[in-house]
């Protein structure tokens, strides 16, 4: 039971930081995409690829992770310069399945759907319970960090072109950049997402980044509330306990998979339907 | 050059099966707004619910009956507790309406998971039994055929019925300007509610003939979400035509990428082309231009 304790806590953490970074196009900017889950995967392989390949130290692995993660983010949102609205959405539901496609097909490289075994990490994190203790100083780092980004006169300027573009374009704002940049900084903490999930699972593989993981992170940005840093922390936690809670139900294993996705689905359906802010957002889904 | 002869009648065929799919999901958007993405998992229900009405004595007229009315009723339902309650708090055009679809295929997605397990099924029918016509050296199969005269037949069906009935220009004097549709007495709700219902009767009958062609597999609710969504898109939104053409150049940048390349390479191919067209004109094929 500890042992799942500190598995659940842990994986809510890393995630946890994956949905903030969601949160600061989405929330902060008004800047949706459906690129999310790609982008956690470049953090990821970036991370493995880098430890496993070329024996780069931890600490680098995962700045280059964040680095080329935010570079990947802003350079797909620089299209909705001149691809937006609709178009856009499914723009970026096609880099996920791009990056998903090439990360399966590019043997030499990744091993394709085989994935990527023994991903190493400090000595130090054979300990589970000093991994869960970093994985959570980060994430509260990584608040305190976007929750300042949120307020300063960057994050407002965010706001504005989210609440009303025209307006924030009128005032001189350049609106292409500000969305650019909430990219980037998205970007990066999807990366550092991957890059922490890599260490805590030890494996990866490209089919772990595909839908159903876009959808976990829209749940969790959407239930915990639009624009709001602890918002998102505490949507992850809940969902992702509502998904691990349906483990203990006394169903065979394929009912059990099916069946959490029902509930977590339609908990998200009935939440965008009738609480548009979410448990705690500031601003609603429009 | 039989090998492209080949690949072009292939890519017509299984075109025409995507163009049902798509003209559901571009006349739902022009009428109603809706990005229908929830329309994946109408195509996926569809499929199973004939192949168990086949297998339980339905009969096959009656099976395709059956799957048809099912997926009309799975519209009207999707219409009248989502997307009519969505509409009532916020505008339909947004994110919300979006990712709505998209809890609302995650869960029937699933459900068919839950009812009918990922064994994949085949599901075999009379036209395997035939063998196929040589012509030109193609090889052309009953089963595509068939898809190609069945789509065919709906798509200047439903051209027909939006231009020349009653219902039809009510359903584009909504698309072009929903409130002075009201004004001139317009029932909007009800069309919304009709638009829905037959397009997801339309999109059923794509179901039944993927159910053919492909295997019934939970999992390809999926594509069959994304790939009207990606054809209305290049094709032009809330354009039949566009989702004939655009059908018709997918399914034949599919299947050149696959040939050129690998099989597993063909929908990269696609996406980077699209990608790349999108950038030239961001509308679309028949788009209107935005304002």
């Amino acid at each position: 039971m500890e042992a799942f304790l500190i598995y659940f806590l842990t994986l809510g953490a890393i995630f946890s930081i994956g949905t903030m970074g969601y949160n600061v196009s989405a929330g902060y900017a008004g800047f949706f995409t459906l690129a999310h889950a790609g982008i956690v995967a470049v953090g990821a392989y970036t991370y493995a690829l880098l430890t496993l390949k070329l024996d780069v130290p931890f600490g680098l692995a995962i700045i280059a992770a964040m680095v080329f993660s935010a570079l990947v983010s802003a350079l797909l949102s620089f299209a909705s310069k001149k691809i937006r609205g609709d178009a856009f959405a499914i723009l970026t539901l096609w880099f996920g399945f791009v990056v998903v496609t090439v990360l399966l097909n590019w043997r030499d490289l990744t091993r394709g759907a085989l994935g990527l075994p023994g991903i190493p990490h400090p000595a130090l994190f054979n300990d589970k319970v000093l991994l869960f203790l970093f994985c959570v100083i980060v994430m509260i780092l990584s608040y305190v960090v976007l929750e300042r980004i949120g307020s300063s006169p960057f994050g407002r300027a965010l706001g504005a072109v989210r609440d009303d573009e025209t307006a924030a374009l009128a005032l001189g704002k350049d609106v292409v950049r500000l969305r650019v940049s909430s990219a980037a900084i998205s970007g990066a903490f999807a990366g550092l997402s991957g890059a922490l999930l890599a260490v805590f699972l030890g494996f990866i593989d490209p089919n772990l980044f595909g839908i159903p993981l876009l959808v976990q992170f829209i749940g969790y940005m959407v239930i915990g509330g639009l624009g709001r840093m602890e918002a998102s922390i505490a949507g992850t936690f809940l969902m992702l306990g509502v998904r691990e809670g349906v483990r203990f139900l006394p169903f065979e294993p394929e009912l059990v998979g099916a069946l959490r996705e029902i509930i977590f689905a339609a908990i998200l359906g009935l939440v965008i339907l009738y609480r548009p802010k979410g448990i705690m957002g500031k601003v609603e889904l429009e | 050059m039989d090998i492209y002869l080949q690949l072009l009648w292939n890519s017509t065929a299984l075109a025409a099966l995507f163009a049902l799919s798509t003209a559901a999901f571009s006349v739902v958007y022009s009428v109603t707004r809706v990005l229908y993405v929830a329309v994946g998992g109408v195509v996926l229900v569809s499929g199973y619910v004939f192949y168990f009405s086949l297998t339980h004595g339905f009969g096959w007229l009656g099976a395709v009956v059956f799957a048809v009315v099912i997926s009309g009723a799975l519209g009207w339902i999707l219409n009248t507790f989502v997307y009519e309650n969505l509409r009532r708090s916020r505008p339909i055009t947004g994110t919300a309406g979006m990712l709505a679809s998209v809890a609302v295929l995650i869960v029937l997605q699933n459900l068919a998971l839950l009812l009918w397990s990922s064994q994949t099924i085949v599901v075999h029918s009379v036209f395997d039994t035939w063998s196929p016509w040589i012509v030109a050296g193609v090889r052309v199969s009953v089963l595509s055929v068939v898809t190609l005269a069945v789509a065919a037949v709906l798509i200047v069906a439903l051209f027909l019925f939006m231009r020349c009935s009653r219902t039809g220009r009510a359903m584009r004097a909504v698309s072009d300007h929903e409130e002075m549709a009201e004004v001139v007495g317009v029932n909007t709700r009800r069309i919304r509610q009709l638009t829905f219902v037959g397009c997801s009767a339309l999109a059923g009958v794509a179901g039944i003939l993927a159910a053919l062609h492909f295997n019934l597999e939970p999992s390809r609710a999926v594509n069959y979400a994304i790939e009207p969504f990606s054809v209305a898109v290049v094709g032009g939104l809330g354009s039949v035509g566009g989702a004939v053409v655009g059908a018709f150049l997918f399914q034949l940048l599919s299947n050149l990428g696959g040939y050129w390349f690998a099989a597993g390479l063909r929908t990269l191919f696609t996406f980077i082309v699209a990608f790349l067209f999108l950038l030239l004109r961001p509308q679309g094929l028949f788009g209107k231009k935005r304002i």
